[in-house]
């Protein structure tokens, strides 16, 4: 599928969503925790990136930064902009960010539960978003909540209309957090790790229906998540974050086909794999993510990482671009393939 | 980099100058009340030792003495050194609010914990008594109380810890639920252990911090209720001094002498306000520990 | 299910064996069928799998073995001796062989204790231990598992990462040299690096103290990496058991296989097929499906499964299934 959107027409040369150098700092008792440190990466309309990395790395406060959901009072973002269909986020008030929030990026968040109101009927909660958005009429609104609970495959829709959070599964709940997520047609969907608390069974069901969501719509879709498996299920294009960087960067093919940063790498071996016979060693990582209030000298990943010399722990690796289109920050990089690790 | 580190730092600076200046307000707001505590409970233990004029020492030159270097807040419709009686009266208000909190803690904490940590018939007979004691007018029954034979001061104390208990069972109960469900417990018993061996070791250092800021504000409300009951002539019987009893014997004397009434009242007043405080910042400090765990 | 038992030609005892274990709860005055007629055996230095999705019963399989709380019926026979309605003393001297790994490293140690009083607390049930040799045994236990006992001998639950608090938990879980570990979701809460420091741990503590594990958890592709055989449970019952690389290789139960197929691989190329394996959420264990319990859910389920409840049947050496139109051995 990916194959098809990559000669697809319709990517033109902007993107629609551009981050640059974007750095989000937090005041915290231990001092100042940059928690997303100079992050850029560039989106095309009708494409998914998916952002992988470990609880930490800087991914949900990078994806919570673009719609500026951080709060206010401890976060600081020393630099950087968010371009957004060419207009910087950062310098649009609240009122003018409001009426882009969830109207043209929405956001799917992991716990359904704490993000659907409870003493709210489902129904309701859907239309109230029409209204407010779009200035649908209360009937008008409605009708259109129930095609939108149908089109994410709940069952039964008209019924759990009525129905209130605590009396759907877990993946009923996902499902119609997607919903209200998608209730505005949103040009770009922020997914942040949204299959997370469900069962495998279930998130083989979000994830499709994402994807089936997504190509129905010509939506564009950041998919977060700490698992490689579902995010190289989706993305056309994979970033890997660590320590509040982007470290290596390329298309899904790419970076499967030759993982170069060694914290890649890393990863990707330490994931149990089904293919591998019962009592295969895995490759841990060794140690801890650095503390991002802490003084980071070289690489982040030098202290963890087995290929590290002088260099890496005192001199930080660029982000630096190797053709066609395969972005890494390594002084010794390496070269892995996912299929050489599973033959 | 560079620059953004220095805008980020000194953004730092910035909110530091601020965070100085909220940490000395901080400051004061713990040590204050903590102070005036300190001078109380020394002033109310070391009372017998303390160069004052006996409470009861009546003096006819002294009545309603306005306050000087010979008699510090003055003196009562007999005679009496007000300063003097004020500290022996605390001290009756202090003995009254710890004790009663004793009780309440002691066997409200032992009542909730075993509720909480067995549940079935023994949290429905446990908390069924409390809610008997709770139905109870407060009122009635500390008339009922002290009207009994024995010790004023010790039936105060027992009317006013009784009304405690049904509080401390509830807070007891619902913090041995919480962490009676987290897996520690059940890593307890997996290894072995007894239950009265659980509920010393594993579940009760968790619910201290609860207990203890209740606890400090549960002194305050005996102090009051003390101060009510002795107003109401329920409390040690005169001469004795008491906060409450010697504001409502001076109340008509109030427009002439109006210290007689308020050096005790503002003495009550202020330990009701610095223990409330006390226990305010104790549970701030205690969150934040908390949200650590 | 008996005649699996019969079935098994047994030359050594089983350290653990369940047999028809049975758990319900009373939920406002309704039953939940949590666990219905489970047996299995855990053969010594073996590692069993316990697989499914949340809701199936795995974690009350697990905690019922333990008798925390007993099963509603059925029999827990450990080292030859029946567990189940065993009480108080007689219980608490089993007790530390047989031990329980959680799955939130946080809450499963006490906050307000000190690491190596953590460790130390199976020890101090044992009268008699001298205090040096005390510290000695928690000193050598928490390098064992990979801490620097010094460092880490004061410190508060809370200082430590996930990942540390775990390997605390298996500390305490080993000192008392247990015989059998049932790790229930010890690793689901961790990140996938410290996940695989946390499963390579398992495997060298099993191989060193000469362990047998029950390892409950829903993520198929980790139970796989660390098991002998593998125990796939569908709500409140097992649908298929079998040594873990044949379960992988040729699934005979169509929940197995579609729990197989549902695992995101990381690889690009598997990419092509998004389609879920199975549709809908879990029935609900109030009511379960009449016979076969999967039926509901299952695309080669036939009327006969709507009637029959299927048996454990063996189709090949030590691989059971219960199901009426088993998949063919691939």
């Amino acid at each position: 599928m990916a194959g098809s959107t990559a000669a697809d027409p319709i990517c033109t040369d902007e993107p629609l969503l551009r981050l640059e150098s974007l750095k989000v700092y937090f005041r915290a008792a231990r001092g100042l925790v940059r928690a997303v440190d100079g992050v850029s990466v560039a989106l095309e309309r009708g494409r998914t990136l998916g952002i992988v990395g470990e609880s930490g790395s800087g991914k949900s406060v990078l994806a919570r930064s673009v719609l500026r959901l951080l709060p206010e009072r401890s976060t600081i973002q020393t630099g950087g902009r968010i371009l957004f269909d060419g207009q910087d986020l950062c310098r649009l008030s609240e009122s003018e960010l409001r009426r882009i929030r969830g109207r043209r990026i929405a956001m799917v968040f992991q716990d359904p539960m704490t993000s659907l109101n409870p003493v709210i009927p489902i129904g309701r909660q859907i239309a109230q978003v029409l209204k407010y958005h779009l200035g649908m009429a209360p009937k008008a609104a409605s009708a259109r909540a129930l095609d939108l609970l149908a089109s994410v495959g709940v069952p039964s829709p008209r019924q759990r209309l009525e129905e209130f959070p605590h009396q759907l599964s877990g993946g009923m709940r996902q499902r119609v957090m997607i919903a209200l997520a998608l209730a505005c047609d949103p040009e770009l969907l922020i997914a942040d790790e949204p299959t997370t608390a469900l069962d495998v069974t279930v998130q083989a069901q979000i994830l499709d229906l994402l994807h089936r969501q997504q190509n129905e719509r010509g939506m564009t879709l950041i998919l977060i998540s700490h698992d490689l498996g579902v995010v190289a299920k989706l993305a056309d294009r994979i970033a890997v974050m660590y320590a509040g960087r982007i470290v290596e960067q390329a298309s899904a093919e790419a970076l499967f086909g030759d993982m170069r940063m060694p914290y890649t790498a890393a990863l990707f071996r330490s994931i149990p794999k089904l293919a591998n016979p019962s009592h295969t060693r895995l490759e841990a990582i060794d140690g801890r993510p650095p503390d991002l209030a802490g003084e980071l000298r070289g690489c982040r990943f030098a202290p963890r990482c087995r290929f590290a010399g002088d260099r890496c722990r005192d001199e930080e690796p660029p982000l630096g671009r190797k053709p066609p289109d395969h972005e890494y920050a390594c002084w010794h990089p390496m070269h892995l393939t996912a299929r050489g690790g599973n033959a | 980099m560079s620059a953004d580190v220095l805008e980020g730092l000194e953004a730092i600076a910035r909110t530091e100058a601020r965070r100085r200046r909220r940490s000395i307000v901080d400051f004061m707001l713990l040590w204050a009340p903590i102070a005036w505590l300190v001078l109380v409970v020394g002033a109310a233990a070391l009372a017998d030792w303390l160069p004052l004029p006996s409470p009861n020492d009546q003096d006819l030159a002294d009545i309603l003495a306005t306050p000087g270097s010979v008699h510090l807040f003055g003196g009562d419709s007999l005679g009496r050194d007000v300063l003097a009686r004020t500290i022996f009266a605390l001290r009756i208000s202090l003995v009254a609010g710890v004790g009663a909190v004793a009780i309440g803690l002691v066997v409200g904490g032992l009542v909730g914990t075993l509720a909480g940590y067995f549940g079935g018939r023994v949290e429905s007979v446990a908390m069924g008594a409390m809610d008997i004691v709770l139905a109870f007018p407060p009122l009635v029954l500390a008339i009922a109380i002290t009207s009994g034979a024995g010790p004023a001061l010790l039936k105060v104390i027992l009317a006013i810890g009784v009304l405690f208990v049904p509080a401390f069972a509830r807070i007891a109960r619902a913090n041995t639920l919480v962490f009676g469900n987290k897996e520690f417990v059940l890593a307890a018993h997996a290894m072995g252990m007894r239950h009265s061996r659980i509920i010393l070791s594993e579940i009760l250092p968790n619910l201290v911090p609860p207990l203890l800021v209740y606890s400090l504000l549960m002194v305050a409300v005996a102090i009051v209720a003390e101060a009510s009951l002795s107003f109401l002539g329920l409390s040690v019987p005169p001469p004795a001094p008491s906060l409450g009893s010697m504001i409502a014997a001076e109340q008509r004397n109030v427009l002439d002498a109006p210290f007689v009434v308020f050096f005790p009242a503002a003495v009550l007043f202020l330990t009701v306000l610095t223990l409330n405080m006390a226990g305010e910042q104790v549970s701030r400090r205690l969150q934040v520990r908390e949200q650590l765990l | 299910m008996p005649d699996m038992i019969e079935n098994q030609p047994h030359t050594v005892e089983p350290i653990l064996r369940v047999e028809r274990l049975v758990k319900q709860y009373a939920v406002r005055r309704r039953t939940v069928h949590a666990v219905s007629d489970v047996s299995f055996d855990v053969m010594p230095g073996e590692t069993l799998g316990l697989v499914g999705e949340s809701g199936c019963g795995k974690s009350t399989v697990g905690r019922a073995i333990l008798q925390l709380p007993p099963p509603t019926s059925g029999r827990v026979v450990f080292e030859g001796h029946n567990l189940c309605g065993l009480t108080g003393q007689a219980l608490r001297a089993i007790r530390p062989r047989l031990q329980m790994v959680f799955q939130d490293p946080i809450s499963s140690l006490n906050p307000r204790r000190h690491i190596a009083d953590i460790v130390a607390a199976p020890l101090t049930l044992s009268f008699g231990i001298a205090p040096a040799e005390r510290d000695r045994l928690v000193r050598e236990m928490l390098e064992a598992v990979g801490l620097e006992a010094k460092t880490v001998w004061s410190m508060h639950p809370h200082e430590l990462s996930g990942g540390q608090c775990q390997r605390v938990s298996l500390a305490r879980a080993l000192i008392l040299k247990p015989r059998l570990i049932v790790c229930d979701e010890a690793v689901s809460s961790l990140d996938v690096s410290v996940q695989a420091q946390i499963l390579n741990l398992l495997e060298d503590m099993k191989a060193r103290f000469d362990l047998s594990l029950l390892f409950i958890a829903h993520d198929l592709a980790v139970v796989k990496n660390i098991s002998d055989r593998i125990a796939v449970m569908y709500l409140g019952k097992l649908c298929e058991i079998a040594p873990s690389d044949e379960l992988y290789a040729g699934p005979r139960h169509p929940y197995t296989k579609a729990l197989l197929s549902s695992i995101p691989s990381p690889d690009p190329k598997a990419k092509g097929s998004t389609d879920p394996a199975i549709e809908g959420d879990l029935p609900s264990p109030f009511h379960p499906p009449s016979g076969c319990r999967f039926r509901t859910r299952c695309p080669r389920a036939q009327p006969l499964c709507t009637q029959q409840e299927p048996p454990m049947r063996v189709l090949a050496q030590d691989h059971f299934t219960a199901c009426h139109f088993p998949l063919e051995a691939s």
